[in-house]
């Protein structure tokens, strides 16, 4: 059991990677929704919806494309500026 | 040919792929910051709270819980929001006030770490073993569960869907570790979010609002429905006695099964949650994550319990037979069918796919961990350098994904693993939280203690289950309300775990007793009174954990007044 804690302050003196810089993560979420809100919103543009479906007063994939678009660059914007991860 | 639910156009296909290539990218570009066993396994503890509280979620939040939650809400209403709000709430906030300080203050690398340094190596044995087994076995079952469910809704082949997803996992997991992990759990929350919001938001606009979706379930013509009518819509009032609810199961047992035992022995002491909090950058991030996954937990069932309510006002009667395309299972995507476009279809559909490729990858990580730090190197390999150890992390990642591809096809073969594995969660996990309550603040526990009250437990829950069956039919035993072999008796699991807990609880003090007491010296860091001192920290009063806490408590009371 001595030997638990021997191992854990090697490892912890290691020390990490990770606060050099380390990728931030809203940056990728934001990429993702703004690619997706694009391909939604012009597709909801271009493209009538199927008979099939549950008539809507709007257009799911215009209208939704654009939400999504929205919250990728509420995401997307801040991640540009240097951000500190470990304070 | 069998019929699909959904056929894909283009833009669906568009869509997913581009998720796939994300979550590559990402794996990809993680790779070069795993330098250390410390970044592969524990993210370099420098993730930022929020992060590691949606990843915390996140862990918790797959497919096939969404999928099922839908369908108990189907079959039961209302009252499925126990699991998400007196489930699971104060089991979480518990965690993150009074455990985080011992788990993250002791800096042990993973749960099991924890039970070698305040009890003994057996009963760290005990708990990376069976932890490892049961998480490497969800990991296959959800495999399958995402092959079955892809199949049915799309007609995609089942040993296409097992090996491509598995293919993709190993590789973003080998490549980032635990970030990798981390990073798709996230970006699995949001898509989830996103991919399934519009569909509580149109039903109820179709039903017309809230009461519109009240009046629609208390005149719904669907049997099940009818007989239980009222209590569909309330959480709390219908469970005086089992008789008056359809699940069978009482407010006691609700709150002390469920609530306290079941939860708290699985937000507590479950890896795989806690191990995304261990990533956390100090100790008050550890102590906020938690939290924060708390705020979300409670939203979850406007996801989740809305859509299953609105299914039995807007769709035909769905059968109970589990393998059908209008199963109770199949609630959520049928709601899809119903009102998404293509496009929005590839968006529901990859949110699905991105959960049970997080929840696969989350479990892999997981073992890995327990794996590398509390199997090989506790009994197999102590002296090895750190390099040696996170190459050891990439081969146990690989041989996990190996496992869990032979387990999905092992359940292919025996459905009925499935049901069982929830017995033996609660058989395992139940009486686990008792050895960590007295572990963390019993400075009398000794390690013996440990072990025994936790297989003593263990064992207990196993023959109140298996004894359902060997008690005769029509003895006054069965009148015990935890007798019961049924794997989906709600009741009894709850009542089942609560009296493990007690076993192991009692057993721990008992043993205790007869053996030496631990010094102060071995106990430092881990137990209540022994705390860390150097760990204390200053936090302004509207971010500091404990108001923060106090603030989601009061939210659940509220909640559950509401719809008490």
């Amino acid at each position: 059991m001595v030997n638990v804690r021997e191992e854990i302050e090697l490892m912890e003196s290691e020390g990490s990677t990770h606060s050099r810089g380390m990728m931030d993560i809203r940056f990728f979420i934001g990429l993702l929704f703004i690619i997706y809100g694009l391909i939604l919103a012009v597709y909801g543009f271009l493209v009538t919806s199927p008979p099939g479906l549950e008539p809507l007063p709007f257009d799911l994939n215009l209208v939704w494309g654009i939400v999504l678009l929205i919250f990728g660059l509420a995401f997307f914007i801040p991640s540009k500026k240097p951000h500190q991860w470990n304070k | 040919m069998t019929e699909v639910l959904f056929k894909l156009a283009r833009v669906d296909y568009l869509i997913i792929i581009i998720y796939f290539v994300f979550v590559l990218g990402i794996g990809f570009l993680l790779k070069r910051y795993m330098k250390t066993g410390k970044d592969f396994f524990l993210s370099g503890r420098s993730i930022p709270a929020w992060v590691a509280g949606l990843a915390f979620l996140s862990a918790n939040l797959g497919a096939l819980e969404i999928l099922g939650m839908t369908a108990n809400s189907y079959q039961h209403g209302i009252q499925t929001v126990h699991f998400y709000w007196i489930g699971a709430i104060p089991a979480m906030l518990f965690l993150a006030i009074f455990m985080m300080p011992f788990y993250y203050g002791s800096k042990v690398r993973s749960v099991p770490e924890y039970l070698s340094l305040r009890y003994n190596e057996a009963t760290r044995g005990l708990n990376a073993i069976s932890f490892a087994v049961m998480t490497v076995l969800m990991s296959g079952i959800s495999l399958y569960s995402m092959a079955i469910i892809f199949r049915l809704l799309l007609g995609w082949d089942l040993n296409m869907s097992i090996f491509v997803s598995a293919g993709v996992v190993l590789i973003y997991v080998v490549l980032g570790g635990l970030t990798s992990s981390i990073f798709n759990e996230v970006l699995q929350f949001f898509l989830i979010w996103l991919g399934l919001l519009p569909l509580p938001i149109l039903g109820l606009m179709k039903v017309g609002g809230w009461k519109g979706l009240e009046q629609g379930v208390l005149q719904s013509p669907i049997p099940h429905v009818q007989q239980w009518a009222q209590g569909f819509l309330n959480a709390w009032s219908s469970l005086g006695s089992p008789a008056t609810n359809s699940v069978g199961v009482d407010w006691l047992g609700t709150a002390l099964g469920l609530g306290f035992v079941l939860s708290f022995g699985y937000w507590c002491t479950d890896f795989l949650v806690v191990q995304r909090a261990f990533a956390a950058e100090n100790l008050p991030a550890a102590q906020r994550a938690p939290i924060y996954a708390t705020f979300f937990k409670m939203m979850v069932p406007f996801l989740v319990v809305v859509p299953g309510l609105l299914a039995i006002v807007l769709l035909p009667p769905l059968s109970s037979e589990a393998d059908k395309l209008n199963s109770y299972n199949m609630a959520l995507p049928l709601l899809m069918q119903k009102f998404y476009p293509p496009g929005m279809i590839g968006l529901g559909l990859t949110a699905l796919l991105a959960s049970f490729m997080s929840g696969m990858a989350g479990n892999v990580t997981a073992f890995t961990t327990v794996w590398t730090y509390d199997i090989y190197q506790a009994y197999i390999n102590r002296k090895a350098s750190d390099k040696h150890y996170m190459l050891m992390g990439r081969i146990a990642t690989i041989a996990a994904v190996l496992i869990s591809i032979a387990t999905a096809y092992m359940v292919m073969g025996f459905k009925t693993i499935m049901d069982y594995m929830q017995v033996v969660f609660s058989c395992v996990n139940a009486p686990l939280f008792a050895t960590f309550l007295l572990g963390m603040f019993w400075r009398r526990a000794t390690g013996w203690g440990g072990f025994t009250g936790l297989m003593a437990g263990i064992f207990s829950a196993l023959i109140m289950f298996f004894g359902g069956n060997w008690v005769p039919a029509g003895s006054c035993l069965h009148k015990l309300n935890f007798l019961s072999a049924d794997p989906t008796a709600m009741g009894a699991t709850f009542w089942r775990a609560w009296w493990a807990w007690v076993v192991c609880f009692l057993v721990t003090i008992i043993v205790s007793y007869f053996e030496k007491p631990k010094s102060d010296e071995e106990l430092q860091g881990v137990v209540y009174g022994l705390e860390d001192k150097t760990l204390a920290y200053k936090s302004p009063w509207y971010n500091h954990p404990v108001f923060l806490a106090i603030a989601s408590g009061i939210i659940l009371i509220i909640l559950d007044v509401i719809f008490f």
